[in-house]
């Protein structure tokens, strides 16, 4: 959140924006997330082999935010009030930080069950940047 | 007919927040939308994209075909995120679907879930999704935003599957002045002669059921409330039921007659008429025969009317709590 990220540099990993692709290791088997660097688990610079995540997954942490978002949550803080942000443990191992949509997240804790969505994160420059929250699970 | 003339599989979203006329009435003083009871409201971080993208997984889910075999994808909303550029190929990436998809948008027009449904029987050589997205917005002070609701349905179209999609008729009549948006707005504008409407709304939509080779037992026409559907089937022969789900959901633009066909399904019915009409105006009436499930249970939050409009964007005073 929070630094300028440019629509190219933005498209450059729409597959994880959008699906949370993985990188997993051909040496020991972890995953990373995104799919780039080093191995989370072994260091190892080996390639990734991409896999996709179901895409549930379980809070490990996780902050509300109520004021103070940079500016281009603006819009989402007036029209939703305070918002959740978390870093999700994919049931595939991965650590994925994600803000949390419908629901109240003060109400939010950790060994939640979530699944991830697409929703719009914020629009700049005309332009709509869809990717990943977490919802939790009924 | 096409080479892809039966559903084989369905899926249904709805936003989580729901508004009911009384708390709408009570804090607005008025509640303009005849025959909705409730209507589902969209979080401030969905649109038709993320819509028909929820609604599409579910479809995928149910199918057979998996997403590399995809030939199609048609996404219809009056409500696209942008006036020009692809808006299906955002949806179609955000699915993952192979880079030799063919997409098409259709807009412009709440019938436009017919004309998706057309094009994919049609068009794409092989299994095709067809998902229509809307969230319409009005005026706050206006009847079409006291209807608008908000939802998706897909269908995904293969060569065979338990819907038979068996046959379609069109009409199409000029009726300058009913439901419209201006270029540039957001907000959908009607010149607002109720009579006339209704009566664009009636001859359009019987003019397609009636051009049907045989009259179906069931209707589920575009629903810009909960009412005007059933005054219009009056002027069809015969003795049509009528599904919308404009009474729990709001007007549902694009998706409304899908959200409808589901309806029917879920009642039981196997021989139905999906009327898609567009304001202007024309309809679209696909008949067809059988059955699938097509469920957007799921648990609603209700939110009082100061949430509904932040979370709509209108800028409105209401004094109303929160
Ligand atoms: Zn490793």
């Amino acid at each position: 959140m929070g630094a300028y990220l440019s629509v190219p540099s933005w498209w450059r990993n729409l597959d994880g924006r959008y699906r949370l692709e993985l990188g997993q290791c051909p040496d020991c088997g972890a995953h990373t997330f995104p799919a780039e660097g080093a191995c989370v688990e072994c260091n190892s610079t080996a390639d990734f082999e991409t896999v996709e995540p179901e895409g549930t997954g379980e809070v490990v942490a996780g902050t509300t935010i109520t004021g103070g978002a940079p500016p281009e949550f603006a819009d989402l803080q007036t029209q939703e009030g305070s918002f959740g942000v978390a870093v999700v443990e994919l049931d595939e191992g991965a650590r994925v930080p994600g803000m949390l949509t419908d629901c109240d997240p003060t109400t939010v804790e950790r060994g939640d069950r979530v699944e991830a969505v697409v929703r719009r994160i914020y629009e700049q420059e005309g332009i709509v940047r869809y990717g990943v929250k977490f919802r939790p699970m009924d | 007919m096409g080479v892809t003339d039966a559903i084989e599989s369905a899926g249904a979203y709805t936003p989580r927040y729901r508004i009911d006329a009384d708390a709408f009435a009570e804090a607005w003083g008025t509640f303009d939308a005849p025959g909705v009871q409730r209507k589902a409201v969209p979080g401030a971080d969905e649109d038709a994209v993320t819509m028909a993208v929820e609604a599409a997984k579910t479809a995928l889910d149910g199918s057979a075909h998996d997403r590399e075999g995809l030939a199609g994808l048609a996404f219809a909303s009056t409500t696209p995120p942008v006036d020009e550029g692809d808006v299906a190929a955002t949806v179609a990436e955000i699915l993952g679907l192979d880079n030799t998809v063919e997409t098409a948008a259709f807009t412009q027009s709440t019938g436009a879930g017919g004309s998706a449904i057309r094009w994919g029987t049609e068009v794409p050589d092989g299994p095709t999704l067809v998902v229509a997205a809307d969230a319409p917005l009005g005026d706050p002070d206006d009847a079409l935003d006291h209807a608008a609701g908000a939802g998706a349905v897909a269908f995904l179209l293969a060569e065979d599957g338990p819907v038979e999609i068996r046959e379609t008729a069109t009409y199409t009549e000029e009726f300058p002045g009913t439901r419209f948006r201006e270029r540039g707005a957001d907000a959908v504008d009607s010149y607002d002669a109720t009579a006339y409407e209704r009566d664009a709304y009636g001859t359009v939509v019987a003019g397609a059921v009636d051009a049907l080779d045989e009259a179906p037992p069931a209707i589920a026409p575009t629903a810009p409330n909960g009412k005007r559907p059933y005054r219009a089937a009056r002027r069809l022969d015969g003795d049509a039921d009528v599904y919308e789900t404009a009474g729990d959901l709001g007007d549902t633009g694009a998706a409304g007659p899908l959200f409808g066909l589901a309806a029917a399904w879920a009642d039981g019915e196997d021989d139905v008429a999906l009327v898609a009409f567009g304001d202007g105006a024309s309809a679209v009436a696909v008949r067809v025969v059988g059955t699938l499930d097509a469920s957007w249970d799921r648990e609603t939050v209700d939110v009082s009317y100061a949430e509904y409009a932040r979370k709509r964007g209108h800028v409105v005073e209401t004094g109303g709590d929160d």
